[in-house]
C-alpha cells in the first residue's frame, strides 16, 4: 500500500496510506494534480492543522475508510436525518474547542463525512436551548441593545412558544 | 370503574385490514386518517419537505378520539405491548365546546411515548374535563400491531388514579441529553485547564459563515428562531433564505395559529415547499362554517404571495382548504406536488383559472373532487406521475383511467384504495396495461364483480416495471387468475393479496420461490394457508416479510 507523509503545523509527521489521505478531497486533488503518488519521500505540510487534531482526523478517516461516498441527491434525505452513529458519538465526545477545530480541519481538508457529523454534533448542542443558554454554551456576547433584543424576541417567539 | 374500549368499527374491520377508522363503543367516535404502513414505501408517499425538522418520536399519523360530552375520564390504559413497541408516540387532550366547535384552551400533552422521562406504568392522569383526545402514533414501529384495538380509556374515581407528573413541552431531541452530559464533562475540563478556557472564548468566531450555515441547516424551526436571538451575526445567518425554502409545520400543528402565521409570513414569502398538514389549531370539526377568519385570510395571502415560487404544497387534513384557498392554489403555476388528502371542505376548482400545468404528484384522496374537475387537472398536467384518489367514491374508474391513458401516459403510481367498490370493472382494469410505466398499483377494495377478462394477467404482462400491487379483498380471485401474477411479476417488491379467500397454498409457494425481488407479502385472512406453512417460508426466506394472521372466521 503506497503511503504519503503529512506534516502538522507543529512539525509532527504522520505517514498514512494514500487510500486514507484521499478521503480528503483537498489532498486527493493535490495528489492527483501534482502527480505525487509515486513519490514516497515527499512531505505534505498542513499549516492549518495541529498534531492533536490531525491525529483525530486520521483516526476518523481510518475508521470510515470503507464508507460509500456521499452523494447529493435531493431524494435521499435519510442520511442527513439519521442520528449520529455510536462510533461517531463516542469519537466526538471532546471539548468544544476540539470539536470546532475538527470542523475547521475537516473543512480545510474537505472531508465531507467528518464535516457533516461534526456540524450535526454542534447542532445538537444548540437544539433545545434558549438564546441565553446558547450564549453561555458558546461564550457568545450579546451585542443587541435591550430594545433590539425585545423586538427580535417578539419577532421570533412564534415558533418558540413555551 | 368505567372502561371505554377503543375498537374497530365492525364494518371497517371486515373490509379493511389496515383499519382506517375506529370508534369508541357507546361513548364517542374515533376517526383515523391513516397513510398506513403500506404506503410508506410507495412512489407517491410524501418525502418530508424540511428534513431538519427532526421529530425524535416520528409520529406518522393520529386518531382523534371524540367524546360526545365533556368526560371526566381521568386515566387511560395502554396495552403494554403498545408501549413497549413505542407505537403510541404522543397523546394530547383538549376540551371542545360543541356548540362553537372550538377547542377551549390549548391542547395539552398528556403522554410521551418513548421519552426517557415519560412516566412508567399504565395509568396517567388527565388534567381536566376533556372531550377530545388525539393519539399520535407511528405505524412503522407498530407493524406487528396493525390495529389500534388495545387502547382503552379508563375512568375511575380520582383517588384511584396514580398521580403522574405532566410533561408540558416536547423535548427537542434525545441527543440533547447526550449534549447535556458533554457539557458537564466540558465544565470539569474548564476548571482543570485555564488555558483551554481562553481558547474557547473566541472559538465560535473562528467559524466561517459558511460553516455556521451548515450547522444551522441541521436545526429545526424553533431552534433556528432561538439562534436568531443570540447576537447580530447569528441573527443574520439564521434568517438566511436557504432555511425558509422548505417548511414543514406538521410537527408544530398544535402551535400554529394565526399569530404564528402572521409572524412567519415574512419568511414564508420565499417558501418553495410548504407542508401544513394537521394545522387546524382552533378546530377539530370538519365543517365549513367555523373557520378562524384571520388564519384563513393569512393562508390565502401567504399562498398568494408565493404562487410563482411554490413547487410543493401539502395541506393534508387541513380544514382551511376552502373555495378561496383552492382558488389561490389553482393559480400556483409552478406546483409539482399537490396534496389535499382528507379536505372535504372545498367546494370546487375555478377551472377557467387553472394555471397548474407541471404537476407530478396529485393526492386528492378523501376529498369530494368531481370527475369534471379531476379530468381538467389531468388534461392540464401531461407529466403527472403519481395519482392518489383513495376513497373517492364519486369517481368512475373507466372515465378517469381513459383520461390518464390519453393525457398522462407517464403515470408511475396509481392508488385508488376503496374508490370503486363492487363494479363490473374487469374490462376497464385490463386497460391499466396501457400504462406501461406503472410501478405502483393500488386497487385494494376495488374488486370487480366478475372476471370476464383476466385483467391481472394483462396488467402484469404489460406493465413490466410493476413493483407494488395491492388487490386486497378481490375475493373472487382464484389460483388460475393469480398464478400469472406470481409468475410474470418479476419486478414485484410488495404484493398484497390479503382477503383473497379462495387462494390455495400453491400461490404462496410459487410467489416466494419465483419472485426474486419480493420483500413484502401480505396474505392476511387467506384461510387456506396454514400457519406452519407460512412460518416455514419465513424461515426459508429471511429477507421476505410476510404479514399473515390465522383468522378462520
Amino acid at each position: 500500500m503506497p503511503q504519503i507523509k503529512l506534516q502538522s503545523s507543529d512539525g509532527e509527521v504522520f505517514p498514512i496510506d494514500v487510500e486514507i489521505a484521499k478521503m480528503s478531497t483537498t489532498l486527493k486533488t493535490m495528489l492527483e494534480d501534482l502527480g505525487m503518488e509515486d513519490d514516497d519521500d515527499e512531505i505534505v505540510p498542513l499549516p492549518n492543522v495541529n498534531a492533536a487534531i490531525l491525529r483525530k482526523v486520521l483516526e476518523w478517516c481510518t475508521a470510515h475508510r470503507h464508507d460509500p461516498p456521499i452523494v447529493d441527491d435531493p431524494n435521499i434525505l435519510d442520511t442527513r436525518t439519521n442520528n449520529i452513529t455510536c462510533w461517531d458519538a463516542e469519537f466526538l465526545k471532546v471539548d468544544q474547542g476540539t470539536l470546532f477545530e475538527l470542523i475547521l480541519a475537516a473543512n480545510y481538508l474537505d472531508i465531507r463525512g467528518l464535516l457533516d457529523v461534526a456540524c450535526k454534533s454542534v447542532a445538537t448542542l444548540i437544539s433545545g436551548k434558549t438564546p441565553e443558554d446558547i450564549r453561555k454554551t458558546f461564550n457568545i456576547k450579546n451585542d443587541f441593545t435591550p430594545e433590539e433584543e425585545e423586538e427580535i424576541r417578539k419577532e421570533n417567539e412564534c415558533c418558540a412558544e413555551k | 370503574m368505567l372502561i371505554y374500549t377503543v375498537c374497530c368499527h365492525q364494518k371497517f374491520l371486515t373490509r379493511n385490514p389496515d383499519c382506517r377508522e375506529y370508534r369508541i363503543l357507546w361513548h364517542g367516535t374515533i376517526t383515523e386518517k391513516n397513510y398506513g404502513l403500506w404506503s410508506e414505501g410507495s412512489l407517491h408517499a410524501q418525502k418530508p419537505y424540511r428534513y431538519q425538522d427532526i421529530d425524535p418520536f416520528g409520529a406518522t399519523d393520529f386518531v382523534n378520539v371524540k367524546f360526545y360530552k365533556p368526560t371526566a375520564a381521568n386515566g387511560f390504559m395502554l396495552d403494554k405491548s403498545w408501549i413497549a413497541a413505542n407505537v403510541i408516540v404522543r397523546i394530547w387532550v383538549a376540551s371542545v365546546n360543541y356548540q362553537t366547535k372550538k377547542i377551549s384552551g390549548k391542547w395539552k400533552l398528556l403522554y410521551l411515548g418513548p421519552h426517557p422521562k415519560a412516566p412508567k406504568g399504565l395509568f396517567y392522569q388527565f388534567p381536566d374535563l376533556i372531550n377530545v383526545m388525539r393519539i399520535e402514533f407511528n405505524n412503522k414501529l407498530g407493524k406487528h400491531f396493525p390495529k389500534l384495538a388495545h387502547f382503552q380509556v379508563v375512568t375511575t374515581d380520582l383517588e384511584l388514579v396514580l398521580t403522574m407528573p405532566l410533561i408540558v413541552d416536547i423535548p427537542s431531541n434525545h441527543v440533547m441529553y447526550n449534549g447535556a452530559r458533554r457539557l458537564t464533562y466540558k465544565k470539569i475540563r474548564k476548571k482543570k485547564s485555564e488555558g483551554k478556557l481562553k481558547k474557547k472564548k473566541n472559538v465560535v468566531k473562528t467559524l466561517s459563515t459558511e460553516i455556521l450555515l451548515k450547522i444551522f441547516d441541521y436545526l429545526d424551526l424553533v431552534s433556528l428562531s432561538r439562534c436568531a436571538q443570540v447576537n447580530k451575526r447569528w441573527n443574520a445567518i439564521a434568517n438566511d433564505e436557504s432555511f425558509y425554502q422548505e417548511i414543514d409545520l406538521k410537527m408544530y400543528w398544535n402551535k400554529v395559529n394565526s399569530d404564528t402565521l402572521s409572524k412567519l409570513k415574512k419568511n414564508l414569502g420565499r417558501v418553495k415547499k410548504l407542508d401544513m398538514t394537521w394545522c387546524n389549531q382552533d378546530r377539530i370539526e370538519f365543517r365549513i362554517n367555523n373557520l378562524c377568519e384571520d388564519f384563513h385570510n393569512l393562508l390565502v395571502s401567504i399562498l398568494g404571495n408565493t404562487k410563482d415560487t411554490l413547487t410543493h404544497l401539502c395541506l393534508d387534513h387541513n380544514v382551511y382548504v376552502t373555495i378561496r384557498v383552492v382558488e389561490v392554489i389553482a393559480s400556483c403555476s409552478n406546483l409539482q406536488e399537490l396534496r389535499l388528502r382528507n379536505t372535504y371542505n372545498w367546494v370546487g376548482w375555478k377551472l377557467e383559472n387553472l394555471s397548474i400545468t407541471k404537476l407530478k404528484t396529485l393526492d386528492v384522496s378523501m376529498t369530494n373532487v368531481t370527475e369534471k374537475e379531476l379530468i381538467t387537472i389531468l388534461k392540464n398536467n401531461p407529466n403527472l406521475e403519481h395519482l392518489v384518489i383513495d376513497y373517492c367514491r364519486q369517481l368512475t374508474c373507466g372515465i378517469i383511467l381513459d383520461t390518464v391513458i390519453t393525457h398522462n401516459p407517464n403515470l408511475k403510481a396509481w392508488s385508488s384504495w376503496d374508490a370503486f367498490e363492487d363494479q363490473d370493472n374487469s374490462k376497464i382494469y385490463a386497460r391499466f396495461g396501457e400504462l406501461v410505466h406503472l410501478e405502483d398499483l393500488d386497487l385494494g377494495l376495488c374488486a370487480p364483480t366478475t372476471y370476464k377478462i383476466h385483467c391481472l394477467e394483462i396488467i402484469v404482462t404489460k406493465c413490466k416495471k410493476l413493483k407494488r400491487l395491492i388487490v386486497t379483498s378481490w375475493k373472487l380471485i382464484k389460483d388460475q387468475e393469480m398464478l400469472p401474477v406470481v409468475i410474470e411479476g418479476k419486478e414485484l417488491i410488495q404484493l398484497n393479496i390479503a382477503r383473497l379467500y379462495k387462494l390455495t397454498p400453491l400461490i404462496l409457494s410459487v410467489a416466494v420461490d419465483s419472485l426474486p425481488n419480493l420483500r413484502y407479502l401480505n396474505i392476511q385472512h387467506c384461510c387456506e394457508f396454514s400457519n406452519e406453512l407460512v412460518e416455514r417460508y419465513i424461515k426459508k426466506y429471511p429477507n421476505l416479510e410476510i404479514t399473515y394472521k390465522a383468522d378462520k372466521k
